[in-house]
C-alpha cells in the first residue's frame, strides 16, 4: 500500500533542514538590524552618557525582538522554500510520488508548519515583543540619568532630562571642569546651578530628584511681565547643597509604559475592551501578525509550485513581495476591522486568516503535481 | 624568444577578472538599490505624493522618479561597500566552479597578481565611495530637504531649529536659530559666561542675535545679570558656515564646506564630530581598496570547488563585520575616545597590513613546498 504521508525519516531530515534555514535566516536577519542599530542608535547612547559595554549588550539583548515581527514571517518562508525547492532539485520529491506519495502530503506539512509557527509565535507577538521594547525604551531613558546619577557626566556635552539641563565643563590645565544645571520651572522661572561635582538621587519614572551639588552655586532669576527681562530672585553660595524633591517635569518612564505598543496582548485586550481605539488597532496587528507569519509555509509551497519555467526566478522574489507587502498592510488593515467592534474585528480577522489558509493550501495542492520534478535535469 | 615584462599586471587575467568583478558589483548594487528603493517608496508613498517644500517638484511619475533618484544617490554609500563584496565573492565563485581558477594556477601565474584587479576595483569604488559621501549625498539631502520629501534640518525649509545647547569659546548659549532669507538668526537667546571656576559670571536674556564678523548683535527686548542692562554686541565668533548649516548632520554637509568647518579655529560646537565625518570620507578610498583585496584574498586562498555555499557567506560576513567596524570606530572618533586620523584609518590600514602578510605567508609557504 502506498503511504498517504511522508516516512517519519524523511519528515524528520526535512523539518532539521527547515529549522537549519530558519536559524541560519534570523541570525542574518538580527545580524545585520542589530549591527545597523549599534552603529546609528545604542552606540552613540552608550557614548554619549558615558556607559559601560554591559548597558550595550544589555541594550542589544532587549532590541532583538524588535525586527522580529517583520523578519520572522520572511525567514520561514525563505527556510521553507530553500528546503523544499533542494529536495525537488535533487530529485527527492519525484522519487517519492513514483512511490506513491501524493503531493498534498506536502500541503499536510505546510499546515503542521503553520500550527507550529501559531504556537511559537503567539507568546512571543502577546508578551515577549512588547516586554522587551518596553523594557529597551525605559533603559535608555534611565541610561540617561545614570550618568547623572553616578556624577559621570561626558565633559563637553549637554544632557537633557525633562525641564532640566545638565553640563560638565572640559577639563582644563588637569583640573576637572565644573558642572553646570539649569532648571526651567513651569512658572517660567530660571534656576543656574554650578558647582564642583553633581550627584542625583533619581527613582526612574519619577518626576522629582533630589540633587546634591559641592561647592555650589545657586542662582534663581524670576520670570518677566513680558519680553525677556528677568531679576534675580534668590542667590545661595555654599560648599554642600542639597534640594529634596527638584521637579524634572518629565513623565518619559510613565508614558513609555502606557504607550499601547509596550504593553502585553492581555493588557491591551482589557484597554480596548474599555474603549481605548489605538490599543485596538495595536492587539488586531499583533493578531493579524500571527496569521500571516502562519500563512508563510503555505506561501512558501505556493512558490514552490510556481517555481517553473518563466516563473523559476520570479516565484521567490514575489513570494517575499507578498508577505513584506501584507506586512504593510496589516497596520491599515487594523485600523479598518476596528470599526467593526471587538468581536466582530476579532472574528473577522479570524476568517481572513482561515479562508487564505484554505485557499493557499488549495492552490498548492492543485500546482504541486505539475511542480515535482526537478527544474534543471540531473546530474 | 622576445623578452616580456614578467609580470603581465594589466593581461588578459586583470581584464577579465576585473570586468567579471565590475559587472557583479554593478548587478549586485542593482538588485540591494531597487529592493531598498521598493520598501523606501512603498512604505512613504503617501508621504511622497503629499510633501511640500520651499522648492515645487512636479507631480506624478516625475515626482516618484525624482524622489526615487534622490534616495538611490542617499543610499549608494551604504550599499556599495557590500555590494563591492557580493560582486567578488560571486565573481570568484563562479571562476571557482567552473575551474577558471584552477587554469589559471596552472598557468604558472603567482597567485600575488591575482589580487590586482581587486587593487583595480577597491580604487575605483573607494574614489566613487568618496565622491557619493562628499558631494552626492549632501546633493541629495538638500534636494531632499527642499523638496519636503524628508527632514534633514530647519536650513533646507527656511523653518526654525528647535533650541539647542552650545558649547562656544567656553560660553554657553541656549537659541533656537532661524532661518531667515537674510540669513541665519538666533532667537530666544541665552548666553552663559563662566569664571575661571566654572562659576556663573554673567547671563544674558535676548529676542534676537545676529552673527557677524564683529560678533554677535543682540536686538529686541534684551537683559543681563549681573548688570542691568545687556550691551547690544557679544564678542562671540560664531562660524558662519557652522551656523548656516546648524541642525543638519556633519555627514550631510558638502565637502567644502566641511572642510572649512572642521578645520575652523573656533567658533564650532562638537567640533570633533565634523573633524570625524570629514577624516571618513578622506578614507572612503583606503576603506574601499581594503575591503576589495581582502574579500578577494579570502576568496582565492579559501574557496574551491568542493566546499559548498558556507565559506562565501563567511567571507561576506567578515566584510560586513569589516564595514560595521569601520563605522563604530567613527563613532569612537565622533565622542574623541579615538583621534580623528586613528578611527577613519586604522581599519583600512590593519586589513591591508593583514592581507599583505597574508599574501606573503602564502606565496612563502608555496615556494617552501616547491622547493
Amino acid at each position: 500500500m502506498a503511504p498517504r504521508s511522508l516516512p517519519s525519516r524523511y519528515l524528520r531530515a526535512l523539518l532539521r533542514d527547515i529549522l537549519v534555514f530558519l536559524l541560519a535566516m534570523l541570525l542574518t536577519v538580527e545580524a545585520l538590524y542589530l549591527s545597523d542599530k549599534v552603529i546609528t542608535h545604542l552606540l552613540f547612547d552608550v557614548m554619549e552618557n558615558r556607559l559601560g559595554l554591559s548597558f550595550l549588550i544589555e541594550t542589544i539583548i532587549l532590541a532583538v525582538p524588535e525586527i522580529l515581527a517583520v523578519g520572522f514571517p520572511l525567514a520561514v518562508l525563505l527556510a521553507v522554500y530553500l528546503a523544499l525547492i533542494r529536495r525537488r532539485e535533487a530529485g527527492e520529491l519525484v522519487i517519492l510520488a513514483a512511490a506513491g506519495l501524493a503531493p498534498r502530503a506536502l500541503v499536510v506539512v505546510a499546515l503542521a508548519l503553520a500550527l507550529a509557527v501559531a504556537v511559537i509565535w503567539t507568546p512571543f507577538r502577546a508578551f515577549v515583543e512588547p516586554m522587551a521594547a518596553q523594557h529597551l525604551t525605559i533603559r535608555l531613558v534611565e541610561g540617561r540619568i545614570e550618568a547623572i546619577s553616578s556624577g559621570a557626566l561626558s565633559p563637553g556635552r549637554f544632557l537633557q532630562h525633562g525641564e532640566v539641563t545638565f553640563f560638565q565643563h572640559p577639563e582644563t590645565a588637569g583640573r576637572p571642569g565644573g558642572v553646570f544645571a539649569f532648571v526651567r520651572q513651569i512658572s517660567g522661572s530660571e534656576d543656574v546651578l554650578t558647582g564642583g561635582s553633581l550627584i542625583l538621587d533619581y527613582m526612574p519614572g519619577a518626576t522629582t530628584t533630589d540633587l546634591t551639588l559641592s561647592s555650589a552655586q545657586w542662582l534663581g532669576f524670576a520670570l518677566p511681565e513680558s519680553g525677556p527681562r528677568r531679576r534675580e530672585s534668590h542667590r545661595l553660595d555654599v560648599a554642600h547643597l542639597s534640594i529634596a524633591s527638584l521637579a524634572l517635569g518629565s513623565a518619559d518612564i510613565d508614558a513609555i509604559r502606557r504607550d499601547p505598543r509596550t504593553n502585553t496582548l492581555p493588557e491591551v485586550m482589557r484597554r480596548w475592551a474599555a474603549g481605548d481605539g489605538l490599543a485596538g488597532q495595536v492587539a488586531l496587528e499583533r493578531v493579524l501578525g500571527v496569521a500571516l507569519a502562519m500563512l508563510s509555509p503555505l506561501i512558501a509551497l505556493l512558490a514552490l509550485a510556481w517555481s517553473r519555467g518563466r516563473g523559476t526566478l520570479l516565484a521567490l522574489p514575489a513570494a517575499l513581495g507578498a508577505v513584506l507587502g501584507a506586512g504593510m498592510a496589516l497596520p491599515p488593515l487594523a485600523l479598518a476591522l476596528l470599526a467593526l467592534g471587538m468581536a466582530g474585528a476579532l472574528g473577522m480577522a479570524l476568517a481572513l486568516a482561515l479562508v487564505l489558509i484554505a485557499a493557499l493550501a488549495w492552490l498548492s495542492a492543485r500546482g504541486l503535481p505539475r511542480a515535482l520534478l526537478p527544474e534543471r535535469p540531473l546530474q | 624568444m622576445s623578452a616580456r615584462f614578467p609580470l603581465a599586471l594589466f593581461g588578459h587575467e586583470t581584464r577579465y577578472v576585473t570586468r567579471l568583478y565590475l559587472l557583479r558589483t554593478l548587478a549586485a548594487l542593482l538588485v540591494i538599490l531597487s529592493v531598498v528603493l521598493a520598501l523606501d517608496l512603498a512604505t512613504r508613498f503617501d508621504q511622497v505624493i503629499a510633501a511640500r517644500g520651499p522648492v515645487e517638484v512636479p507631480q506624478g511619475i516625475e515626482r516618484l522618479l525624482y524622489y526615487a533618484l534622490l534616495r538611490a544617490a542617499y543610499n549608494m554609500p551604504a550599499i556599495l561597500p557590500l555590494a563591492t563584496a557580493i560582486g567578488i565573492v560571486w565573481a570568484e565563485f563562479k571562476l571557482v566552479r567552473g575551474h577558471e581558477r584552477a587554469m589559471i594556477a596552472n598557468t604558472g601565474r603567482a597567485p600575488a597578481l591575482s589580487l590586482v584587479p581587486a587593487v583595480i576595483i577597491g580604487l575605483l569604488v573607494g574614489a566613487l565611495q568618496s565622491v557619493l559621501l562628499a558631494d552626492l549625498r549632501p546633493w541629495s539631502v538638500e534636494a531632499q530637504g527642499t523638496a519636503g520629501f524628508r527632514d534633514y534640518g530647519a536650513r533646507f525649509t527656511g523653518a526654525t531649529v528647535a533650541p539647542k545647547w552650545l558649547l562656544v569659546d567656553g560660553r554657553i548659549l541656549r537659541s533656537s536659530i532661524r532661518f531667515a532669507p537674510t540669513g541665519p538668526v538666533l532667537t530666544d537667546l541665552r548666553i552663559f559666561e563662566f569664571d575661571e571656576r566654572d562659576r556663573l559670571s554673567q547671563m544674558i536674556w535676548a529676542e534676537e542675535g545676529h552673527p557677524s564678523d564683529q560678533g554677535l548683535a543682540l536686538s529686541g527686548a534684551r537683559a543681563a545679570w549681573p548688570a542691568e542692562q545687556a550691551s547690544d554686541r557679544v564678542q562671540m565668533a560664531l562660524d558662519p558656515d557652522w551656523l548656516a548649516y546648524a541642525g543638519v548632520e556633519p555627514r550631510f554637509i558638502p565637502r567644502a564646506t566641511l572642510e572649512r568647518i572642521a578645520t575652523a579655529r573656533g567658533g564650532v560646537p562638537e567640533q570633533a564630530a565634523y573633524r570625524a565625518a570629514m577624516n571618513d570620507r578622506r578614507a572612503a578610498i583606503g576603506m574601499g581598496l581594503a575591503m576589495a583585496v581582502a574579500v578577494a584574498a579570502l576568496c582565492l586562498f579559501t574557496l574551491s570547488e568542493r566546499r559548498g555555499l558556507a565559506t562565501p557567506f563567511v567571507i561576506l560576513g567578515a566584510a560586513y563585520a569589516m564595514h560595521v567596524a569601520q563605522n563604530v570606530l567613527s563613532v569612537l572618533g565622533e565622542f574623541q575616545h579615538l583621534g580623528p586620523h586613528l578611527s577613519a584609518w586604522a581599519l583600512p590600514g590593519l586589513v591591508l597590513t593583514a592581507t599583505a602578510a597574508m599574501v606573503a605567508w602564502r606565496a612563502w609557504s608555496v615556494a617552501r613546498a616547491l622547493s
